[in-house]
């Protein structure tokens, strides 16, 4: 007797095979194949059985190795019995493979495994309901625990005994359909070279194309196996004349089915549809579920954070509560920071003095390092913060939701849905978000994404935004200010997608399905250890390219020496860019920071503690000393053009090797500047229109 | 239950999968199992967004973390063109 066992990947098919054949086995590969082959022998009272454990595999189409020896082995070596294998936690994919091998053959047992997963899982499998709705018999196992396997070796043996074959339950096919299997059966059936598959099953593959079925009529039809080349024995080397006069069966049938539109893949899409529409039709006859249609609370939870209408404000109000905890909770933390970077620098300073260091040392460490580093080092402790909660967002499942409420604007904004995954990486950083972009396939997609990512304010942008947010918009309002922004930053996104498509004209949107984790409460591990990566990734940048930037900005400003701050080459700079400036209501400094910025966004922080000289006043930190030199509109002006302008020079460089386009690259870069000028000047004007200081 | 998941596919409002298995009238673990089916078949495929700065390019670009979004790990199921084909033209 020879028994096949069948089933999806790791449904424990291995496991009842080892336990069946013990060490009666021989293991190699299918011939011309790199699939293993597993066989082994069973001795059953008077009867010998050879067993084939044949590979893991979800159906029996051909698109795979697997499936294709799978169902090659069923019909070439005629097993008297199939041992088919469902994981019960997983029914409704594994019954796909089921229903096909029953209409390959007729002697199926079904071996239910994994009945402990679906039962804490919450399912109950009724085995004898499931029997008859298939008309197979179906015993229940738990593999790893080896119960229940003897049991499903005695039914297939006895199923493989019978003298008949059963009659298990076919799938019902729509109308159509059926009519159209029929006639193919009804052609097939005058042709011997059919007679070697079971008709039904014949016929479907035919309306699919099957290719597999193809190859063989062509290695076995008169005529062409005779015509071989000499050096082939696998039919490829037959002529095209030849196959041209020797069709499949059914050929003109099927021609007749394409002119009404029924290609092949219409063809297998019916039948699989079908399949699955019989799966969900038989399930309730034979599965239960725990509280069957109660949502789960992840559901419950969905239904508000992903509803069209309170999606947005929940997702603004979770925002807000971040940026409000970050600001609130680390105000002290700061403050102490701060102090302790002054009192540092009045002691180095002390000590350089008393060892009678130049003073040009004594500045560079007091007015350059510990102003511009000292200044990026007070907001260490909101950053992390900040990252903290964005960290409870992911752990707990929520930050997936607002990626997808993202996916309503790219709708508004005619942009493929995937455009939102480079935005959300924008988020974190620019360069990765317009490295996102690889993943859309229209160029002009990949081009308009590119050219909007960067007004996406990125994570080193927040927190400058969040030191500056901070020192002129203290507690509640903070957040609201904050809030504001990532507003504006939104809409200006869609503007400027609705505007890019103008310039860019690109295909239609299409839309995908997403996956959403499930709730959960976060862990302590996953909420701290990347705030302490990320935090460290900050300070380490502090250490090393602020450190660079400081000096460089310390020595602009410093000299030549002897002169008012104005009128180093730093302040001089500043004045030659006051004609942009003016018009925002930014000084001298203001612009110099931002040109420091487009090296690095952190360094607009150290430059402005700098050029405010912050540790020349040891009394006072960058907060008191902007907040001494601009109005709240100066900040909020500044904020907004802060967030718009380009990222860094690395984002633009990526730009470029990202589009392959100078032009496109500088497009970009002059829609940034110019962008940010105009809201700018709106913002600073329109505020002063309305009264605001 | 896959031509009308494919159809949905076509539209333009992506959802989530409870959303889709409300739509269509499935369960989710039926929408998954015929998800994996199509993908198999070659008419969608699922896409996985993981962290994009596990490049290496990224650093020497100056990316200093890439910050949190980016390392999330989101993924989406959508349409091929063979997808599409089938989608856009309907049998008599």
């Amino acid at each position: 007797m020879k028994i096949a066992l069948v089933g999806n990947p790791n449904v424990g098919k291995s496991t009842v095979f080892n336990v069946l054949t013990g060490s009666n086995q021989q293991v190699g590969n299918w011939a011309g194949k790199t699939v293993e082959r597993k066989s082994g022998i069973i001795q059953r009272a008077n009867q010998t059985i050879e067993m084939i454990d044949l590979p893991g595999t979800y159906s029996l189409t051909a698109y795979s190795q697997e499936e294709i020896i799978t169902r090659e082995y069923i019909l070439r070596e005629n097993p008297d019995v199939v041992m088919a294998m469902v994981d019960a936690s997983n029914i409704e994919r594994n019954l796909y493979l089921v229903l096909q091998i029953l209409e390959l053959a007729p002697r199926v047992v079904i071996g239910l495994n994994m009945m402990d997963l679906a039962v804490s899982s919450g399912l109950t499998i009724h085995t004898a309901e499931l029997a008859l709705a298939l008309n197979v018999p179906v015993i229940e196992i738990v593999a790893a625990k080896g119960k229940g396997i003897e049991e499903f070796l005695d039914e297939a043996i006895r199923v493989g005994t019978l003298s008949q074959d059963p009659l298990p339950r076919k799938v019902p096919y729509p109308q159509a359909l059926e009519q159209k299997v029929r006639a193919m059966e009804g052609l097939l059936s005058k042709n011997p070279w059919a007679t070697r598959y079971p008709l039904r099953w014949l016929a479907i593959k035919r309306l699919e194309r099957d290719p597999e079925i193809g190859q063989d009529w062509k290695a076995s039809a008169p005529g062409i196996s005779q015509s071989k080349d000499s050096c082939c024995d696998t039919g490829y080397g037959v002529s095209y004349e030849l196959l041209k006069t020797t069709s499949l069966p059914g050929e003109e049938l099927l021609e007749t089915y394409e002119a009404e539109g029924w290609s092949k893949d219409h063809f297998e899409m019916a039948f699989a549809d079908a399949k699955y529409q019989y799966i969900s039709e038989i399930l309730p006859k034979f599965r239960t579920t725990i509280n069957p249609g109660k949502p789960t609370w992840t559901d419950s939870i969905d239904a508000w954070a992903l509803s069209p209408i309170w999606g947005y404000p929940i997702m603004m109000a979770v925002l807000g509560l971040v940026f409000w905890g970050s600001f609130v909770a680390s105000a002290p933390l700061g403050g102490a920071i701060s102090q302790g970077m002054a009192w540092s620098a009045e002691v180095i300073v002390r000590l350089l003095q008393w060892g009678q260091a130049p003073e040009f040392i004594q500045s560079l460490i007091r007015d350059g390092i510990f102003a511009g580093v000292g200044a990026v080092l007070a907001f260490v402790p909101q950053i992390a913060i900040f990252f903290a909660f964005f960290s409870l967002m992911q752990d707990s499942g929520y930050l997936a939701r607002a990626a997808f409420l993202g996916d309503r604007f790219m709708q508004l904004m005619g942009l493929h849905g995937k455009s939102f995954f480079s935005l959300v990486s924008g988020f974190g950083c620019n360069v990765p978000g317009i490295m996102a972009t690889r993943t859309l396939e229209d160029p002009k997609d990949r081009l308009i994404t590119m050219l909007i990512n960067p007004l996406i304010p990125c994570v080193p942008r927040l927190g400058v935004m969040s030191a500056v947010v901070a020192a002129f918009f203290p507690g509640s309002r903070g957040s609201v200010v904050m809030l504001s922004l990532l507003m504006l930053s939104m809409f200006l996104v869609m503007v400027s997608a609705l505007f890019m498509r103008r310039v860019v004209k690109q295909t239609e949107r299409s839309a995908f399905v997403m996956e959403l984790p499930l709730y959960h409460i976060p862990t302590l591990r996953n909420v701290l250890l990347p705030t302490w990566q990320k935090t460290y990734s900050f300070l380490k940048r502090a250490w090393t390219f602020i450190l660079v930037a400081s000096i460089v900005v310390w020595f602009l400003s410093s000299y030549p020496q002897g002169v008012p701050m104005q009128a180093t080459w730093a302040g001089k700079m500043g004045g030659w860019l006051s004609f942009i400036g003016a018009p925002l209501g930014f000084d001298w400094r203001i612009m110099v920071s931002i040109v420091f910025g487009f090296a690095a966004k952190e360094t607009t922080l150290s430059t402005l503690g700098i050029l405010y000289g912050v540790a020349a006043n040891a009394s006072q930190s960058i907060a008191q000393a902007m907040t001494g030199a601009m109005t709240p509109l100066n900040a909020y002006t500044f904020l907004v053009v802060y967030m718009l302008y380009i990222p860094c020079l690395a984002s633009v460089v990526t730009t470029y090797k990202e589009s392959g386009s100078l032009g496109w690259t500088s497009f970009g870069v002059a829609y940034n500047l110019i962008l940010s000028f105009i809201m700018g000047w709106i913002v600073f004007h329109g505020g002063q229109a309305l009264g605001f200081q | 239950m896959l031509t009308s998941i494919l159809k949905i596919l076509a539209r333009k409002e992506s959802l989530s999968m409870t959303q889709l298995a409300d739509e269509v009238g499935y369960t989710s673990r039926e929408i998954e199992s015929a998800l994996e089916q199509m993908e198999h078949m070659g008419y969608i495929h699922r896409q996985q967004f993981g962290p994009q700065c596990s490049s290496s390019s990224c650093g020497s670009n100056g990316c200093e973390g890439c910050g949190f979004a980016s390392s999330e790990s989101f993924a989406v199921w959508e349409l091929t063109e063979r997808g599409q084909t089938i989608v856009g033209s309907k049998p008599k």
